[in-house]
């Protein structure tokens, strides 16, 4: 008779290799963003599989393992370094939320005005660096579902699962958490083309308000 | 949500397809509201269909939706996220490893005949796993699924005990002793951490390769007390792992002592009040909860030394390691 507890072990062990340990870049890549530094991403990579997989069994096999991990990684990050973080930023309410950040200073100007193909690569390089910190800069919440939907490609479903909140809320944050990433690339995004309108200008409205340009702009649209 | 507001939209181009009071379909007011989503591709076959009709004939949706896009693209393009560090790889295996061993010795504990591991592997691991038993818990004998269902739940959080539940353990423990619970946070930090059968994250026995694994983990150079010295073979290292003591970093060193636990916590005790010891006595001593937790400083590290070994039997130990130098 062969031992059943270890066989079990060895078969979870493979499962776990091939349906979990395959997604360690991403969730390094998400967590590097999350505590904005090496060591804490990787304390909060290891917690996060060592939690996947002491609750391996619970996982349902071929099921979305990625969404499991990422909802685990956001919950240790939240219940561990969120509590200790410096960082503290309390949402009232999203539609309402307009973080003094976003009225701050626009980055540097970029010193390659126009880079030729040749630049392409070390261009992006220098620029890469930029989304990270813009990101990075800009609050948890509007953070994750920025990275979980646009940058890691999970459906608004589930972003929604992971970050264990509605859709519309998702949505929400995720169009605030695209225009807090504009604000702060505007430089380049503006010189390129790549939007029409400076998120950093406000304009004051017709009920006397001082609103984003965009916000601005979106409501006489929808108005029209 | 938008979906059967959108596919109502569908049906009426079907029917206003031509009509001319309705020259366009959807109106910018209800795209703008789904712009986004249908960027992002959100939206199903039908539903993206009143959509792409209203960009059709709508110039300002358009551009606004080819910005979003243009946005979203820009961003995923000059992203280019780090790679998964090789040592955390290699150190997540390791810990899946330990974590393995650990069940391994679960399982084994529930078994009731020897023989029920005659596995390669599990004899194979059998000396250097043996003991770790009683890390996993106490109780494991008659409820070894259970606890470790329990003990893996929150392995991660940094142990919260209140302080009524501290001084009725305190009381539970001391016989039911003073009013006033007198005790050092330190010592009740010790006496969560010992208490609470955390899975260790780096295996013994060796000490150099304990203290190497904290090195870049914790700011602080770790150094394991030769408790060896004194008695060998009397304590054996079992493992460690990272944990807090009052919010900073520390090494949880797990050792065996004559069958029984005994913990040592080290951290960085800068502008912590150390206790100080009895008159006469070299080394700070406190029962708590019916453990005895030692406290001794040594070359800027606190350490906190905790077990159910009889204090005569701790003290020497805990003298004999941490010998002047």
């Amino acid at each position: 008779m062969t031992s059943t507890t270890d066989t079990t072990i060895q078969d979870k062990k493979a499962a776990f290799r091939e349906e979990a340990l395959v997604h360690l870049d991403p969730l390094f890549g998400v967590a590097l963003r999350l505590t904005k530094n090496e060591r804490d991403a990787e304390d909060l990579v290891q917690d996060t599989i060592l939690k996947a997989y002491t609750h391996f069994a619970k996982y349902e096999r071929g099921t979305n393992c990625k969404a499991w991990l990422f909802k685990i990684l956001t919950n240790t990050f939240i219940n561990r370094y969120r509590k200790q973080s410096k960082e503290r930023l309390y949402l009232v309410d999203d539609r309402e939320y307009r973080p003094l950040a976003e009225r701050a200073v626009a980055p540097g100007i970029n010193p390659l005005e126009t880079p030729s193909e040749g630049e392409q690569a070390w261009y992006r390089k220098l620029f890469g660096d930029d989304v990270k910190a813009a990101l990075e800069e800009i609050p948890e919440d509007f953070r994750m579902v920025v990275l979980l939907a646009d940058l890691y490609d999970f459906s608004y479903k589930e972003t929604a699962d992971i970050m264990g909140c509605p859709i519309g809320t998702v949505m929400s944050r995720l169009y605030r958490g695209r225009r807090l990433l504009a604000a702060r690339l505007a430089d380049y995004a503006l010189e390129r083309g790549i939007i029409s309108y400076d998120p950093r200008v406000e304009v004051v409205n017709e009920d006397g308000e001082v609103e984003n340009v965009i916000e601005f702009k979106r409501r006489r649209r929808k108005r029209a | 949500m938008a979906r059967p507001c959108l596919a109502g939209r569908s049906a009426a181009i079907r029917e206003g397809e031509g009509a001319e009071d309705e020259p366009v379909a959807m109106d910018c007011k209800e795209f703008q509201l789904f712009v986004q989503a249908y960027v992002d591709g959100e939206f199903e076959a039908t539903d993206a269909a009143a959509m792409d009709a209203h960009v059709e004939v709508c110039e300002g949706c358009r551009a606004e939706a080819e910005e979003h896009a243009r946005f979203v693209q820009f961003v995923k393009a000059n992203y280019e996220p780090e790679p998964v560090p090789e040592g955390l790889r290699r150190r997540i295996v390791e810990v899946l490893e330990a974590q393995d061993a650990m069940e391994l010795a679960a399982g084994r504990a529930v078994a009731t005949e020897p023989s029920a591991v005659p596995d390669a592997l599990a004899s194979a691991r059998a000396g250097r796993w043996r003991r770790l038993e009683w890390v996993i818990g106490p109780a494991l004998a008659t409820a070894a699924a259970v606890l470790l269902v329990l003990l893996a739940v929150r392995p991660f959080e940094a142990p919260v005990v209140s302080p009524s539940a501290m001084s009725t353990a305190a009381m539970a423990g001391s016989g039911g002793g003073s009013e006033v619970d007198a005790r050092t946070p330190i010592v009740e930090e010790a006496v969560t951490w010992h208490r609470r059968n955390l899975p260790i994250e780096v295996a013994g026995p060796s000490n150099a390769q304990v203290g190497r694994w904290f090195d870049g983990k914790v700011n602080f150079p770790v150094r394991l007390p030769e408790f060896e010295e004194r008695a060998p073979g009397q304590v054996q290292l079992l493992g460690a792992r990272l944990s807090n003591v009052r919010e900073r970093q520390a090494a949880y060193v797990v050792y065996e002592v004559d069958g029984r636990k005994m913990s040592v916590m080290a951290f960085d005790g800068k502008d912590i009040a150390m206790p100080k010891p009895d008159q006469g006595e070299p080394i700070y001593f406190e029962n708590a909860s019916g453990y005895n937790v030692a406290v001794v400083e040594d070359n800027g590290i606190t350490y906190s030394i905790t077990s159910e070994l009889p204090r005569k039997d701790m003290a020497e130990l805990v003298q004999a390691a941490f010998k002047p130098r």
